[in-house]
């Protein structure tokens, strides 16, 4: 039944000629398809890898906590620091990084942790013999606080504290800002002295010791010491100060 | 007695024996002008045919040291060659190509007193007009006399869609010789 099809498929077929193929040739052609296969092979293969260098490395740049701690080049403090914390924060963070809202129960717990803190902190590093208030902390969302006064051989000053974490540290540009150091432990200190030069009337003109730090838990701590002009400053040295620095983890 | 020869390799591929050349060779020669055919009717160029059958030895010639049968030579030989024409088919640029099936240089038909010339090109015309694997079917079911299954295993398709293919191609191609002179196919047959 098909066989005029297949006659006239045939008769069409007859009109192609042989094609002229070199058989050499043709080997010859397909050891270069080939070469150039496997090269196109190779450098697919040698960009996935520098892809995949290349996210490491910027993961690595955008995560330096991941790369170990600092070491300090600048430090001139002599006296022992607390080591760095190498726990986690303990409030959530979201997925993107950013620290939620400290709630309620994590601040009950926080408070009486740094108002130890600082009390230990007084009994190491202030001389033998100085009475202090008690610092309890209060507490919000973002960050803890306290005041209180230290009672030393002359009469009494202030102290005030802010411990926060995971919202900067402004770097001090100001005159007074007299030291810029990296603690053996990672933390970067922001020194600073200064008295009231133009007091507001009525007021007594004080002066002030303290300090910004960046812990490298991400712990950021403001310290101040203040003063009246009018006694002579209390007898810690500015490493003692900056000593403190290292207390606090938030 | 001497130690038998190192194996040759060809530059950027993996050593084979010398055997498998000549062996090759020999194949190349032989098939050739029967690859040539099955490649002009499934494109319908001589030009592209040629190209084809060619592009189908350097695949054939990649795949050779595992063709040890020789018999298994010349189908897994066909079935490259429908695969090189398959793809040359999805090309963007053969896509967008059109042959108007008007060549200046052939006979016209009611000048050619045979009327064989005229049948080729209604042939070669209604090919052309049928899909590829539909035309594939055809081919290799009507003129390289492929059983169902053989032409399904080429095709890598089940044999009820060979048969359907087969059917169609062949119903289109009566119905392209329908209107042709009976001397022509006469002539044809004889």
């Amino acid at each position: 039944m098909t066989d005029d099809i297949t006659r006239v498929l045939a008769a069409l077929a007859d009109e192609a000629h042989p094609a002229p193929v070199d058989s050499h040739t043709v080997i010859q052609l397909a050891a270069a398809h080939t070469r150039a296969r496997r090269a196109v092979y190779t450098a697919a293969f040698a960009t996935l890898v520098a892809i995949g260098a290349l996210t490491v490395a910027i993961g690595a740049v955008r995560d330096p906590t991941a790369t170990g701690p600092a070491t300090s080049t600048t430090s001139t403090t002599s006296k022992t620091s607390t080591p760095a914390p190498t726990t986690k924060p303990t409030s959530p963070t979201s997925d993107e990084g950013i620290r939620q809202p400290a709630t309620p129960e994590e601040n009950a717990v926080r408070k009486p942790r740094l108002q130890a803190d600082i009390i230990a902190a007084f009994d190491r590093i202030l001389p033998a013999g100085w009475d202090h208030s008690t610092f309890g902390f209060g507490c919000d969302q973002t960050g803890c606080w306290t005041d209180g006064d230290i009672i030393d051989d002359i009469g009494n000053f202030n102290i005030h504290v802010y411990v926060g974490k995971d919202f900067g540290q402004s770097p001090c540009m100001a005159p007074s800002c007299v030291r810029r150091e990296t603690l053996p432990d990672g933390t970067e200190v922001s020194f600073f002295k200064n008295t009231d030069d133009d007091p507001i009337p009525g007021m007594e003109p004080m002066e002030r010791r303290g300090f910004s730090a960046l812990r490298p838990d991400g712990t950021d701590v403001h310290f101040t010491a203040e003063w009246p002009t009018s006694r002579e400053a209390p007898a810690v040295t500015d490493d003692e100060w900056i000593e403190f620095a290292t207390v606090f983890t938030y | 007695m001497q130690p038998p020869a190192p194996a040759p390799c060809v530059r950027g591929m993996s050593p084979r024996d010398r055997s498998d050349d000549e062996r090759f060779h020999v194949f190349a020669t032989r098939s050739t002008a029967s690859l040539t055919r099955l490649a002009y009717l499934l494109c319908g160029d001589q030009h592209l045919a040629h190209d084809l059958v060619q592009t189908c030895l350097i695949r054939l010639y990649q795949a050779w040291p595992k063709v040890r049968d020789k018999n298994a030579a010349d189908p897994y030989a066909r079935k490259v060659l429908l695969r090189c024409w398959l793809n040359e088919r999805r090309r963007p640029w053969r896509r967008a190509e059109a042959r108007d099936g008007y060549v200046p240089d052939t006979p016209a038909p009611q000048r050619d007193p045979a009327g064989v010339v005229h049948l080729k090109e209604v042939i070669r015309v209604a090919l052309a007009k049928l899909p590829p694997r539909q035309r594939a079917a055809v081919v290799l079911r009507y003129w390289s006399q492929h059983t169902v299954t053989e032409t399904a295993a080429i095709l890598r398709c089940s044999e009820g869609n060979v048969k359907s293919q087969s059917a169609r191609g062949l119903a289109a191609l009566r119905t392209a010789l329908a209107g042709l002179d009976a001397e022509a196919l006469e002539e044809l047959n004889s």
